[in-house]
């Protein structure tokens, strides 16, 4: 799983690489456009939202476990059947 | 308050190593990652411990954090948080290395400064407390005392430091926890005066150019014990425009004369010492003042919550997980106490609200924290 993740994230980096560059030798982009972009603030809000949404897409299981374990701890007898 | 933000224009000096787009990206992902853990999963597991607690309250069991942590540990997601937390925080440090690693010539060029006003001394043969190298405090790689000779140590602990605290002290100057001392030192001296001033344990200077700001007469110390950080620090006040006199040497004995200062404090340094080493450090600075001086010591809220057994165990896991020589130890010391043992007077122990400028900042002290990071504890005294 994380080796297909990897290797689809790999793709997608050189991907992403050969746009830039074409951009850069179309002239669209100037040479380092990417990486001196600085968002204003609405931009940085729709980013900084972009990142929790992915963040909580991709962990959200983990919560569900971690609530699923707070359910089992608060029913009385669960304790024992979690240990077992 | 400012917090991290992508835009340029959010950088504080320019020593500070300069992420490119990813680079920035990742640390902000690493930073929300560490926000999940904290207050996603932690509370969760809070949660978890409330239904154990009263069971292990109840059995009249002579070590209840050990058994809550043993309980707790049948819960798969309880392990998952802890693992989590270790490696967000590992994370952190790896994508901050990678972006200081990449201008490390550019950091070096900055740091050889023309005329600088204050200075730096290094010690070749210091030699650090084991504490500090026993290991990697808060996991950073190579530790406090890491030295090859370049900025780099220092810069890494810079822009790390302000990541792992998650923009919440100052954005990228990182510096409430200097300015909350001295807005101390006001609140109990308003019109103090002070001709030196000594930061101990001021790591790359973050607590100790605020003393310069708010007293811009005075003649300002830093030290501490990594020449790394040392070197990074003395450029980075050179950069904010601070004299400061950096030395590499330890809080438990300096080299400074007695009575030398009027001014001694350190910020959140006891919890990454031991209880000894607190106390050596405290007696040290006292010996340290002038007739009359002062000595603040500001420290992360304390564990005023003991006999909660939840807390225990998250404050030992957090010494455990994140590399926190003395957490509880200096969590749970009787400061009022060890002060009077140092041998001062006029003691004060509670939580000073957190200042932006320790000049202007309202003098709030008092006995109850207003949270973390909405107020520091403090404990001060006077030779
Ligand atoms: C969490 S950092 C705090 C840095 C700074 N005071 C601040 O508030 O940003 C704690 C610092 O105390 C330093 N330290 C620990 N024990 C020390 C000792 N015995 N002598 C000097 N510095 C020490 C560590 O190396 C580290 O830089």
């Amino acid at each position: 799983m994380i080796v297909s993740l990897a290797s689809e994230v790999t793709v997608l980096r050189a991907r992403l690489d050969t746009c830039e560059r074409l951009l850069v030798a179309a002239q669209v982009l100037a040479p380092g456009a990417v990486d001196s972009f600085s968002p204003d603030a609405a931009a940085q809000a729709e980013r900084d939202g972009l990142r929790q949404h992915t963040l909580n897409k991709v962990f959200r299981p983990l919560q569900e476990a971690a609530m699923a374990d707070v359910a089992a701890a608060s029913r009385p007898i669960a304790g024992k059947e979690i240990q077992a | 308050m400012s917090g991290i933000a992508e835009s340029r224009a959010a950088l504080a000096h320019p020593m500070i190593a300069v992420p490119t787009h990813d680079e920035l990206v990742e640390q902000l992902f690493v930073r929300d990652l560490k926000l999940f853990v904290g207050q996603t999963l932690e509370p969760a597991q809070q949660k978890i411990a409330a239904q154990i607690v009263p069971a292990i309250a109840g059995s009249g069991s002579n070590s209840p954090v050990d058994d809550l942590r043993h309980r707790m540990q049948s819960f798969e997601s309880f392990t998952t948080w802890l693992s989590l937390k270790r490696e967000s925080q590992r994370q952190l440090w790896a994508a901050v290395e990678d972006c200081v690693e990449r201008q490390a010539d550019q950091l070096e060029a900055l740091a050889a400064v023309d005329a600088p006003k204050g200075t730096l001394t290094l010690d070749p043969d210091f030699v650090a407390p084991d504490y500090i190298t026993r290991g990697d405090i808060h996991l950073m790689p190579g530790g406090n005392a890491h030295d090859d000779g370049s900025v780099l140590q220092g810069a890494v602990m810079d822009r790390g430091g302000a990541v792992y605290m998650l923009g919440r002290n100052g954005g990228m100057l990182n510096d409430l926890r200097g300015h909350t001392a001295m807005a101390h030192l006001l609140t109990v001296a308003p019109d103090i005066r002070p001709i030196r001033i000594l930061d101990m344990g001021c790591g790359i200077g973050t607590s100790t150019v605020p003393a310069a700001v708010c007293f811009p007469e005075a003649e300002v110390h830093g030290i501490d014990v990594g020449a790394s950080m040392l070197r990074y620090a003395h450029a980075r006040a050179e950069h904010l425009g601070a004299a400061v006199h950096f030395s590499q040497q330890s809080a438990e004995r300096t080299s400074f004369p007695g009575a030398s200062f009027d001014v001694v404090y350190s910020c959140v340094v006891l919890h990454e010492t031991s209880p000894t080493a607190a106390i050596n450090i405290l007696a040290e600075s006292r010996r340290l003042l002038r007739p009359g001086g002062i000595a603040i010591h500001l420290e992360v809220p304390l564990l005023h919550t003991l006999g909660d057994i939840w807390q225990e165990l998250s404050s030992e896991l957090e010494a455990q997980f994140n590399n926190e020589p003395n957490w509880r130890g200096a969590l749970t010391a009787d400061y009022g106490q060890l002060m009077r043992a140092a041998g001062f007077t006029d003691i004060r122990t509670g939580y000073q609200a957190t200042a932006f400028n320790g000049r202007t900042a309202p003098r709030k002290f008092g006995e109850a924290s207003e949270g973390v990071f909405r107020s520091w504890f403090v404990t001060s005294g006077r030779a």
